[in-house]
């Protein structure tokens, strides 16, 4: 399986095990919110698996995960 | 006289009128904003600018510069829209180039949550002021750009010109959550003189980076209760409406005449935030 697959997985994995902890089913901007980080994935992930250029797909995800861990951050009010 | 008065202020008619009013403010706010939203997707489109430079300065014209930080964030909220679009279509047309836009996406993420740190710390003045600067910096660049656009063949760049632009991209994020710009005015000129991309590689590539900061931007907003959902809201659709009825309807206009209208407005607007910045009174 390719890199971006896994890195795939562990974000959708990520954005719903959020939306379980409760935060995202209480406030409506921040299911809006996941919502576009939800796209941006999929759309990446769409424009990357296609291209079969790993290194970059993954530098990517990791952006991808690195802004939805400061969305996370500002939520829970760390940063 | 005064038995009328409270006669009148018991009255529900009274409740009805303050209802009223409240609403006619409400919808005037919004349609206000659409419109604000409309125009900077209509002049967006025709002067190559993003949709922040038009709205900041007009919204803060609006509403005074002690609302900067709120307009800000209502700029951003547009930008996560129209860059999403702007992303698929350039994609469509083969213009996006997935290795740069992968390489420079950390970096603007880690600006991003500097700037949106430093919106934080820094007073509303001083962003006015910072504000207006750059857009007298970027009307330089509008004025003196040339009328063919460059369309230079991509090139392939080197270690120390990545490193470069990393510094850039770093530099763009943070102006971008701090001024509620896309970034473009930064991240364009860079890619094309050290990146070795033509203009329309380079545009794409922007547009593909700035999602990640408005994304970063918008919930700064709402963790710091500044942003303002419904005026944000009505000024991305507005964007959304102007980006997409722009083309047709700026190539029946006379683009000249409205780009020379455009920057004495813009021109007034920038200096305006300067002095409101420093303390002057500017109607």
């Amino acid at each position: 399986m390719k890199p971006e697959y896994y890195v795939f997985i562990l974000m959708i994995a990520l954005v719903f095990m959020t939306s379980l902890m409760g935060d995202v089913s209480k406030d409506p901007f921040y299911l809006i919110l996941m919502s576009l980080g939800i796209i941006q994935i999929l759309l990446i992930a769409a424009l990357n698996i296609k291209k079969k250029r790993q290194f970059h797909g993954v530098l990517i995800f990791l952006s991808l995960a690195l802004v939805m861990f400061i969305v996370i951050s500002m939520f829970k009010g760390i940063i | 006289m005064i038995k009328c008065i409270d006669g009148f202020l018991a009255s529900d008619n009274v409740l009805r009128i303050c209802v009223f009013l409240l609403m006619v403010l409400f919808v005037i706010n919004e349609l206000m904003a659409l419109a604000i939203g409309v125009v900077a997707g209509l002049l967006g489109s025709m002067l190559g600018l993003g949709g922040g430079f038009i709205i900041v300065p007009m919204l803060t014209f609006i509403y005074g510069i002690d609302f900067i930080k709120q307009i800000v964030f209502v700029s951003l909220s547009s930008i996560v829209l129209t860059s999403l679009m702007s992303t698929v279509k350039y994609y469509r047309l083969g213009l996006l180039k997935e290795d740069l836009s992968a390489i420079l996406s950390i970096p603007t993420v880690i600006g991003a949550l500097l700037g949106s740190l430093a919106i934080r710390i820094l007073r509303p003045s001083i962003i006015s002021i910072i504000f207006g600067i750059l857009i007298l910096f970027a009307l330089t660049t509008l004025i003196f750009r040339k009328g063919s656009e460059r369309t230079s063949t991509t090139l392939a760049i080197g270690y120390a010109s990545k490193l470069i632009l990393i510094l850039i991209a770093i530099a763009a994020g943070f102006a971008s959550n701090l001024l509620g710009i896309g970034g473009g005015l930064i991240y364009v000129p860079a890619l094309v003189s050290i990146g070795g991309q033509s203009i329309k590689r380079a545009v794409a590539i922007s547009v593909s980076l700035m999602s990640y900061s408005a994304i970063i931007g918008i919930t700064n907003g709402y963790v710091s209760n500044l942003l303002m959902p419904s005026i944000a809201s009505s000024t991305a659709l507005g964007v959304a409406i102007g980006a997409y009825l722009g083309p047709n309807i700026t190539s029946r206009l006379r683009s000249e005449t409205l780009k020379i209208v455009f920057i004495a407005i813009a021109i007034y607007l920038s200096l305006r935030m300067i002095l409101r910045g420093l303390g002057y009174y500017v109607p």
